[in-house]
């Protein structure tokens, strides 16, 4: 069932650094399957080899392509379950008007909204976004178990909210 | 005239000589520059000159069949017998009036009303003539002594006339309310001794004795006054000579104008102007150190992604294998060769061990991949650090540096922002004697014309971002320094408005970066100035300053 869940994520951010970062953290290159039948098959430690969600990423780099990529992906009907979106991306929209423009497309994409600045507080956040849930904020410099973390919660939430049409009679 | 003279001279003469001497009078009367009219009892017209046909405009035949009540309104008829009488017993009087043309004009005049007896008969021989002008004279004149006391009523300012032993002639109610007085009226006569503490008293009393022995007046004198009232006050003081009608001096008139509020405004515009500098200092320093925060914060990420990467990979390593392959071979030491070669799981040894170096391999080199990355963003950080705590401790601080070493710096802050934007940056350097300058000063406006330029590339949309920086010489011992982009380029009308404190075409711009530059520019000694020839053209900011700074002992900002 694990396998027909959307995990397809959008990540915007000027930086390319930070898709990087994402990227590790989100696909390790790692597949180290062979070797743990191995070693079960030596050892009969049982350990169960250790179960790592597949993502797939996508990356934009200012609020406008990111609103070009979640437009195509709605088309395509293969939405994206969530965005990590950063919020300071000169020159173009910050987070939040980026975030008002993706939700016209899909109004329960799932948003992270990443942050390193003190200057826009929740509070603010909230003015400009209302409460609801269909967006939190993480600070920068983040955490690896966190970002992992958020992107498997958020993107079972997306699919539980909206079930792919192929998933339906899950 | 006098005719009785004239008539008397020639009666004695013949008859002849008599009648020329009646018909000279007669032409005489005829053409006198006065108007002349004979009047009777019953206010008829019996004779009248030419000069009163030319001020009337009737005909003198016309005027003949006429009263006087015809060509004056104001002589009712019910009113003629006693105007009559009061000439009779008067002989002669004089009084104004006022006549009416045959149009209908009424002018103003000057009547002599004379009685005279001829054949026992009763007549008013009556001089007119026009006083129009003199009543004008007159109107202007008191319509100037009314402007005056108008002026004098309502003006704020303190205006007053004193004779040249300084003593109040006429002065301003304004004047008046300073000097506590109620009525203007009750200075008059004072002097300045009267109200005001003698050393005020003694200056002004100086500076009017001086005006009235030279004539040259005092234009504009800027006092700080002790009121009546013992207020302290600022006047603008003007005071001139006062001259009579053959131009000597009699006095003097002076205003004086309260400009304590506009001292006030001076000096608060002053400490705004003062604060504003500070400000945009501090925002210039600002703008390094965010420069400073935003590179240090980004880096940050990576450093902290990489070193969970790095726990993880060493927590997840297959590198516990070997310690359970001991325990396996161990548990099988006594049989080793026919483990390896007969037993089922003894037999995937070989391949376990082959694949789990290889592995371990794997693990090796991205963690030291992982490493370096690591130790290399930990190293910008180093540097981002120790270039802002260069200038950090240079602040107004004149030392003699390489200005290629100071560009460095100042790109080493935008280094990784001109990365991100793939902005290619292009450097022209002519060797350069070294300078002795403010380096923070210099590195605060170069680190804000590449911050700029950079935000102008992205702006400008052209796939090819290019930033080129230059050093040149100037003339007479100055260097030049240039930053030119290739971006979004500047409108005419916002080539001066862009060192404006406040203006920004960047959303989230607070307008400070340049103002603040083109003041530590000035403050070089140089000046910041910038060439675009229009919008999608890109610009070229010069940053022009001295080999040596200015010497001059004045406070840098003025």
């Amino acid at each position: 069932v694990n396998n027909e869940i959307n995990r397809r994520i959008l990540v915007v951010d000027d930086q390319s650094a930070i898709h990087e970062d994402f990227r590790k953290i989100l696909c390790p290159a790692e597949n180290t399957e062979d070797l743990s039948q191995l070693e079960d098959a030596l050892f009969g430690t049982g350990t169960p080899p250790k179960h790592h969600i597949r993502f797939e990423i996508d990356s934009a780099y200012q609020g406008q392509e990111g609103l070009a990529r979640v437009e195509q992906a709605h088309r395509e009907g293969r939405p994206y379950a969530m965005v990590f979106l950063d919020m300071r991306m000169p020159p173009g929209w910050d987070g939040a008007e980026t975030a008002t423009c993706l939700w016209e497309v899909c109004p329960d994409l799932q948003i992270v909204l990443c942050t390193a600045y003190t200057e826009y507080s929740v509070k603010g956040l909230t003015q400009r976004l209302g409460a609801g849930d269909r967006w939190c904020v993480l600070k920068k410099p983040f955490n690896n178990i966190e970002v992992y973390q958020l992107a498997a919660a958020l993107t079972e939430k997306a699919n539980t909210d909206n079930p792919l049409p192929h998933s339906a009679g899950r | 005239m006098n005719m009785n003279t004239l008539s008397t001279e020639y009666m004695v003469t013949d008859r002849k000589g008599t009648d020329e001497a009646l018909r000279l009078t007669q032409f005489a009367m005829d053409h006198a520059g006065e108007e002349v009219f004979l009047i009777d009892q019953d206010a008829r017209l019996l004779y009248v000159n030419e000069k009163v046909c030319q001020a009337l405009g009737y005909t003198r035949n016309e005027l003949l069949s006429m009263t006087v009540h015809d060509i004056n309104p104001s002589v009712q008829k019910a009113a003629w017998p006693a105007h009559w009488q009061e000439v009779g017993e008067k002989r002669s009087f004089t009084f104004e009036s006022v006549h009416r043309t045959k149009e209908g004009k009424l002018f103003p005049v000057e009547v002599t009303a004379n009685r005279l007896e001829f054949g026992g008969k009763e007549l008013n021989c009556t001089l007119v003539h026009d006083i129009t002008e003199r009543k004008q004279v007159e109107q202007a004149l008191a319509d100037a002594h009314r402007q005056l006391q108008t002026i004098l009523d309502n003006i704020p300012d303190r205006i007053y006339f004193k004779d040249t032993q300084s003593r109040f002639l006429k002065l301003s109610k304004g004047l008046a309310q300073r000097l506590r007085v109620e009525d203007p009226a009750q200075a008059i006569g004072k002097t300045d001794r009267d109200f005001f503490p003698p050393e005020s008293a003694e200056e002004f009393y100086q500076d009017e004795q001086r005006i009235i022995q030279t004539g040259q007046p005092l234009i504009n004198k800027i006092e700080k006054q002790t009121t009546p009232g013992g207020e302290l006050v600022w006047s603008s003081v003007t005071k001139m000579p006062l001259r009579d009608e053959k131009g000597r001096i009699v006095g003097i008139v002076g205003i004086n104008r309260d400009i304590t509020e506009l001292k006030r405004a001076e000096r608060e515009l002053e400490q705004t102007h003062k604060r504003l500098v500070e400000a945009s200092r501090q925002a210039g320093m600002a703008e390094v150190a965010i420069g400073v925060l935003h590179n240090v914060g980004n880096v940050l990420n990576s450093v902290n992604v990489s070193a969970g990467v790095i726990g993880e990979r060493l927590r997840d390593s297959k590198v516990t294998g070997v310690a359970k392959l001991a325990k396996l071979l161990h548990e099988h030491k006594a049989d080793v060769g026919r483990f390896l070669t007969e037993d089922e799981r003894g037999r995937q040894v070989p391949t376990y061990l082959e694949q789990l170096a290889e592995q371990l391999e794997r693990e090796r080199t991205a963690l030291c991949k992982e490493l370096e990355e690591l130790t290399g963003n930990i190293e910008h950080i180093k540097e981002i650090v120790n270039t802002q705590q260069n200038y950090a401790h240079l602040v107004g601080v004149t030392e003699t540096v390489a200005l290629p070493e100071l560009m460095e710096d100042s790109l080493r802050i935008h280094s990784s922002a001109y990365v991100r934007h793939e902005v290619t940056l292009k450097r022209e350097f002519d060797s350069l004697p070294t300078v002795s300058v403010d380096k923070h000063k210099v590195l605060q406006i170069l680190v804000s014309l590449l911050s700029n330029a950079k935000y102008a590339c992205d702006a400008g949309g052209k796939k090819e971002k290019q930033v080129t920086v230059r050093l040149k010489a100037g003339i007479e011992g100055r260097v030049k320094v240039e930053v030119a982009d290739n971006g979004v380029g500047i409108a005419p009308e916002n080539l001066t408005r862009i060192f404006s404190q406040g203006f920004t075409t960047r959303q989230g711009g607070h307008g400070f970066g340049l103002h603040s530059g083109a003041l530590a520019a000035r403050d070089l000694g140089g000046t910041l100035t910038v060439h675009s020839d229009g919008p999608g053209q890109g610009a070229t900011f010069t940053l022009e300053f001295p080999l040596a700074p200015p010497h001059h002992d004045d406070p840098p900002i003025a």
